[in-house]
């Protein structure tokens, strides 16, 4: 009985226009999505998710966290690390 | 009995060596028995209920629940007693289930540091074990997860979601991105182009 079923689609949702899948109520929350691309090399972020659709493209070119993560390369570094990762941050892109 | 034996053990040592007490002798000495104590009791497992969107009730223990920032804060403003069941409208039986197995394995873990930002973040490759195998889903209950996870507040799980996707991602082209989230392309060829044309810097 723990079984439920799910709701069987009807033909008119079977369309596919009309189906919304999950990932897009996950992606469509900014925080989330921008948590996930700063788990991604940056290059990464900044060219092949930029490229999956409109509002992948804006939450790139708008998000601040994001903006910073690409300009150093790397995410936010403790004060220990940053000194090691601004000096390496002009070639992170050979490194990648 | 016992007096007499110890003093039997005296008198062994007396020669001035470290003497041990023999075996027979030590069947005189009344030893104090040492119980097995059974398992602790712990102070703070009152048990809570929680109501799922589908209207199933979940029993849990408080500080299980309290893994969410949500239902903490909630029963704070509510106060300690709280007997009628906490409905979290979102989420549905499966993916409570799931979500309070997460608490359950993570209860003790100390709390995040107080300024929280990236730099406490291990790498995505870095999941625990135990969390990479919890994530083990099909794609619609990790999505759940995450979802539940930003609604109940409760981090280090929105985390561990958050790096699934990531690592989901790593090494796809955009077309293929789509394909596996199901992600419309809305650009125009012109766009396409364009981004096409902004990306040759990265290129070989």
């Amino acid at each position: 009985h723990h079984l439920r079923a799910r709701p069987e689609p009807s033909h008119r949702n079977m369309k596919e226009e009309q189906y919304t899948p999950l990932s897009s109520s996950v992606f469509s929350i900014d925080e989330i999505l921008e948590q996930i691309m700063l788990e991604l090399p940056a290059v990464m972020v900044l060219t092949t998710c930029r490229g999956v659709c409109r509002d992948w493209r804006e939450l790139v070119d708008s998000s601040w966290a994001l903006r910073y993560y690409s300009r150093m390369g790397c995410k936010r570094l403790s004060s220990r690390e940053r000194t090691v990762g601004e000096s390496s941050s002009e070639k992170w892109y050979t490194i990648r | 009995m016992g007096l007499s034996a110890s003093r039997q053990i005296e008198t062994t040592a007396i020669s001035g060596h470290l003497a041990f007490p023999t075996t027979a002798q030590l069947h005189h000495i009344n030893l104090p028995v040492f119980r097995q104590l059974s398992t602790p009791t712990a102070v703070n497992m009152t048990n809570m209920k929680l109501l799922s969107s589908d209207n199933v009730e979940i029993s849990v223990e408080k500080d299980v629940a309290e893994r969410s920032v949500l239902i903490k804060n909630m029963l704070e403003d509510v106060g300690e007693t709280m007997d009628a069941p906490i409905p979290i409208p979102n989420v549905n039986e499966a993916v409570l289930r799931k979500v309070i197995e997460w608490c359950e394995h993570h209860r003790n873990d100390p709390p995040p540091p107080a300024d929280d930002d990236s730099d406490s973040r291990k790498k995505s490759t870095d999941i625990e074990e135990w969390d990479q195998k919890f994530m083990q889903v099909d794609q619609e209950m990790l999505f759940e997860i995450i979802l539940a996870a930003n609604y109940l507040d409760i981090k280090p799980l929105l985390d561990v979601g958050c790096k699934t996707v990531a690592n989901m991602i790593k090494g796809k082209s955009p077309e293929e991105i789509r394909k596996t989230f199901n992600i419309q392309n809305d650009f125009t060829p012109e766009e396409e182009d364009q981004i096409r044309r902004e990306n040759e810097w990265a290129e070989e």
